[in-house]
């Protein structure tokens, strides 16, 4: 039976550190999110 | 007291009641705000710290029915996955094909002999979990396989999906690993474009979400990962009995007390309905499904503090049930808000903007982290992410959002004025809506085979919304379950049009 080999175990570590950093990016674009809720909130309030 | 007293008081009862009902319109809204917050969660509360690079023998289960036009083409890009090859066999179980499913997946065995097999079933049309279990079974028999990948014949695994899903299993409390399903067809229309931002919002953010609770209601039927373990746990089999499997399997596997990964980064192409009958009976199935688990697990809804699994959360339960029940909550927030309209028009006018501007803003915050999450889409489907509530309701939020804009600013620049009659009706008309919708939607799926249905439907669709028209499928359900009608399964037609 053939075992992974060295770079393809690399590869998946690699691909596995990149998928977890990316999650990071929920946060930003719940804040992203957030903002344009604000302004809209915002808007409301001062002209309607 | 005297009679006067008594009507004050029943006066104000029924006031009450009315609200009551009106706030039931706000629990689905509610719970999906809960949900969409809990996602940026996910950045630190996820499984991807006890993953590693992990590649057991996996056996991948392609349970085929007339499937000759895409088979071939599915066997072919499994084999090509970014996999350890001699850790990869191909099952396909064809249940009885009447067309040339056998003889080509023959000739690919015959090509890939020790990676791709061919299991017959000579009597089929059980549906999908019994054509399963044939193969399951005779895998199971042997030691080689130490996990068991669930497939749809007509799905496309994108090259490293599957190493993506087997690195969680290296945690052995993990039973089971679900990908990302995005909607691939070849050649999009209106109805795919909607099922495409539909699946970023309950996959790729809802899902998500649900790794955060720690509970997942379904891992997808058509990319489901088990390990060997997991599978024997339950009885080794998928459980049979209802129409929704992948649901049953997903549930049976947390009550063993196995944890469930949604891996958002392992992306599987699939051809979804390109016609609203086809979503109808498609999701038709899957509601009907919902409907027989919410019964058979009955005792575990809103038990919190089971050690074992977290069904039993509040928030999940409440998740669960905003989708289940969501066509009754409509109905009944219109009929409380048609109700206040009557009694008290400014108490109706004051709920009718809280429940609006809390949906508007829920929907808009929903949507734009959708759109973030999966850019081919949100470039393909940013019409369609737009006007999923529908055009109409799209414009009652903005009408609740921004208080005269619609009811007096509008006609104003035409130089009209509403009248107070026009006032009434517009007003009741809009507090109603979220019912018609429904309507609407069921409309659309009877014109569609019409002559002029090829352009009245998607208009349709457009302006009534796909929430409503998954509301109104939902409705259905609920109508076939209380009839009992015939609940055969009844497979999704597909062509073969998966983007390459």
């Amino acid at each position: 039976m053939s075992e992974p080999t060295r770079s393809e175990t690399g590869e998946a570590r690699e691909e596995l550190r990149r998928d977890r950093r990316w999650e990071y990016l929920l946060i930003a674009q719940a804040v992203f999110a957030v903002v344009i809720i604000a302004a809209i909130v915002f808007v409301r309030e001062a002209f309607f | 007291m005297t009679p006067e007293t008594w009507l004050d008081i029943g006066y104000n009862v029924l006031v009450v009641v009315l609200l009551v009902l009106v706030a039931t319109g706000a629990i689905p809204v509610v719970t999906a705000l809960i949900h969409f917050l809990a996602i940026p969660l996910h950045a630190v509360i996820n499984h991807y710290k006890k993953a590693e690079p992990y590649f057991p023998n996996v056996a991948v289960m392609v349970p085929a029915w007339n499937e000759g036009a895409v088979v071939g083409t599915t066997i072919e890009r499994l084999l090509a996955l970014e996999y350890p090859a001699e850790r990869l066999r191909v099952y396909v179980i064809d249940d009885a094909s009447t067309d040339e499913t056998p003889q080509v997946v023959a000739a690919k065995a015959a090509e890939h002999a020790r990676r791709v097999f061919l299991l017959r079933r000579e009597q089929g049309g059980q549906g999908k979990a019994h054509t399963l279990n044939h193969g399951i079974r005779i895998v199971l028999d042997e030691p080689w396989a130490e996990a068991i990948l669930i497939m749809d014949a007509d799905v496309i695994f994108t090259p490293t999906s599957l190493r993506r899903m087997t690195r969680h299993l290296a945690d052995p409390k993990v039973g089971a690993v679900s990908a990302y399903i995005a909607e691939g067809s070849g050649d999009p229309n209106y109805m795919t474009r909607f099922i495409a931002i539909e699946y970023v919002l309950a996959q790729l953010a809802s899902r998500r979400a649900q790794n955060v609770l720690g509970a997942h209601a379904c891992l997808a039927g058509g990319a489901q990962l088990h390990s060997r373990e997991n599978l024997e746990a339950i009885g080794g089999a998928i459980p049979t009995g209802t129409l929704a499997e992948d649901t049953l399997a997903t549930f049976e596997s947390q009550l063993h007390g196995r944890r469930m990964v949604f891996e958002p980064h392992a992306v599987v192409l699939a051809e979804e309905p390109g016609t609203i009958d086809a979503l109808w009976k498609q999701r038709l199935r899957w509601a009907r499904g919902n409907v027989q688990v919410s019964s058979i697990y009955r005792k575990i809804w809103f038990r919190p503090g089971h050690g074992v699994h977290h069904l039993g959360n509040i928030a999940f339960g409440a998740s669960w049930f905003s989708i289940f029940l969501l066509p009754f909550f409509m109905i009944l927030s219109s009929i409380g808000l048609v109700g206040l309209l009557l009694l008290q028009s400014d108490l109706a006018s004051t709920v009718f903007r809280a429940l609006w501007v809390t949906a508007a803003l829920t929907y808009i915050f929903s949507m734009l982290i959708g759109v973030q999450l999966d850019g081919r889409i949100a470039r393909l489907s940013w019409r369609e992410a737009f006007l999923f509530p529908g055009a109409i309701s799209f414009v009652v939020m903005i009408a609740a959002l921004f208080p005269g804009l619609i009811e007096e600013q509008l006609p104003a620049a035409f130089g009209q004025r509403l009248l107070p009659e026009g006032y009434f009706w517009l007003t009741l008309g809009i507090y109603v809506w979220i019912s018609v919708a429904m309507l609407g939607a069921w409309l659309a799926r009877r014109v569609e085979k019409t002559r002029v249905g090829r352009f009245l439907s998607p208009l349709l669709v457009y302006l009534v919304g796909y929430g409503p028209l998954l509301c109104a499928i939902t409705f259905d359900s609920y109508i076939k379950e209380w009839r009992k009608a015939d609940a055969s399964w009844i497979k999704t037609e597909k062509t073969g049009r998966v983007m390459s």
